[in-house]
């Protein structure tokens, strides 16, 4: 009996939390009274791609060395994932104020690229944009295409 | 219509209710579903084995996220962790799997596994909060109250010598429950898209093929140009995907193949064209649409070893 409870009161449950999501989903409207953290699962569930841009974007990570040369730094290492993937993860959208942590990321990178043998006195992140091309993901990456827009940047103390 | 004529249509609907949520009937499917699934996550989490230092540990650039609804003395748990520590934890996720999938002790392996995804989701995984991660977790909760494990399983073959033997009628409601939130979300997803600004016209793919997710194929596609067959192609993807969740639950004149088949084409589509082949998983996954007796009856005229009698021997 008391599991046949459970099961119903389970199932009760579920198809609430969904409608709430689908409420959400299709008419921005949330359900009075029920916290967004029991939701949120349940819309991301049923969440597509929302929009589209015109320009491809990627964070870019540049070391500068005592001659002020800057040189762009390989993600991969730090992290490990697609393109897609990296573009997503890498905007830490889980917090609001992001400067801290892009902060930290420059720092964590400045050590590791010296422990292996560069001498970078600072390692900056930069959002980098361009216009999609229809030929390539970087076929409109140029000089004169590409704005920045730093993010954060760590000098060598 | 008086008050009992009310009493006794309510009656029917809860009896009604109650049997399609949670009647017992055969463990084949859920034998099937336990094997793609746990067979699907073992492969997507081994898959990251060697980068693990770097994403979820001391060692990489790693920031975790607390819930709110965490209790302040419990926020140790989602602290970083050292490497060595993780290499146990993540062994511990990979074994659960893997015993899932041979069904070995099916609902604590569904059930460890499920609770080493939700922590694998706040150290690291919340930055990619993609739908499928939530699918998967919302699955392994569904094995770990099933009876996913009576058949085609470890636990047959220890019982009785031969794992397509079984001997209990299992209960209807995780697959139920599948099929629901499978269900859901095609709905969600698609009607969505018939009134999102962005999907009002064929820019949406062409942009989106050009993007970050593009694969080679995508950008072999876009070379040839701009054409106005964009737009008939997000009209189809739209028409398909609003299709689709109804389409699922109607047995008659093939619909329900129909359209499998139509959600098939679009996945190994959006595979082949932008790098998101995590909702495959899906496909196996439309067994849950097939009643347990239609599945069982269909093994057992075509391969009658694998569908054999309920009985001990």
């Amino acid at each position: 009996m008391l599991i046949r409870i459970f099961r119903q009161a389970f199932i009760l449950a579920y198809i609430f939390l969904t409608i709430c999501a689908l409420s959400y989903t299709l008419g921005r409207k949330q359900i009075p009274k029920v916290d967004w953290a029991y939701v949120t699962h349940f819309y991301a569930m049923m969440a597509p791609f929302q929009n589209y841009t015109k320009n491809n974007a990627e964070l870019m990570i540049y070391g500068q060395d005592a001659s002020r040369k800057w040189t762009k730094i390989d993600y991969k290492p730090y992290f490990p994932f697609s393109r897609g993937e990296y573009a997503i993860r890498i905007r830490l959208t889980s917090f609001r104020d992001k400067k801290p942590y892009y902060t930290e990321i420059a720092r964590r990178i400045l050590i590791a690229e010296n422990a292996n043998g560069k001498a970078y006195t600072s390692v900056r992140l930069q959002w980098e944009k361009w216009p999609k091309s229809q030929y390539d993901f970087y076929g409109n990456y140029t000089s004169n295409q590409v704005t920045n827009n730093v993010m954060a940047e760590y000098f060598a103390k | 219509m008086n008050l009992s004529s009310i009493q006794r249509r309510l009656k029917e609907f809860a009896v009604d209710w109650d049997h399609w949520w949670t009647r017992d009937t055969y463990p084949h499917i859920m034998g099937i579903v336990r094997i793609a699934l746990g067979g699907w996550l073992l492969f997507y989490w081994a898959i990251r084995l060697p980068n693990i230092n770097a994403i979820y540990t001391t060692a990489g650039i790693v920031f975790p996220k607390i819930p709110k609804f965490m209790p302040e003395q419990f926020e140790w748990i989602l602290q970083v962790p050292e490497p060595n520590v993780f290499l146990v934890v993540f062994g511990i996720h990979l074994i659960a799997l893997l015993t899932l999938t041979i069904g070995y002790y099916t609902r604590t392996s569904a059930l460890i596994a499920c609770l080493i995804s939700w922590y694998l989701y706040y150290i690291g995984q919340h930055h990619f909060h993609t739908s499928y991660d939530r699918l998967y977790m919302f699955s392994l909760l569904f094995l770990a109250l099933s009876n996913a494990g009576a058949v085609y399983s470890y636990e047959a073959w220890e019982k009785f010598g031969n794992i397509f033997k079984w001997d209990k009628m299992v209960s209807i409601f995780p697959q139920r429950l599948l099929a629901f939130q499978i269900t859901m979300t095609y709905l969600g997803v698609g009607f969505q898209k018939l009134w999102l600004p962005g999907w009002q016209g064929g820019e949406m793919l062409w942009y989106s093929l050009l993007g970050v997710w593009g694969t080679p194929l995508a950008f072999k596609i876009t070379s040839y140009g701009w054409s106005p067959l964009y737009h008939v192609a997000v009209n189809v993807i739209i028409m398909f995907e609003v299709f689709i969740p109804f389409a699922f639950w109607i047995r008659i004149h093939k619909i329900r193949w129909f359209g499998m088949a139509s959600a098939v084409v679009f996945h190994v589509s959006v595979h082949a064209l932008l790098y998101i082949w995590w909702f495959a998983v899906l496909i196996p996954a439309y067994i849950v649409f097939f009643t347990p007796e239609e599945v069982y009856n269909f093994i057992k005229r075509h391969k009658p070893q694998f569908a054999l009698d309920q009985g001990k021997s």
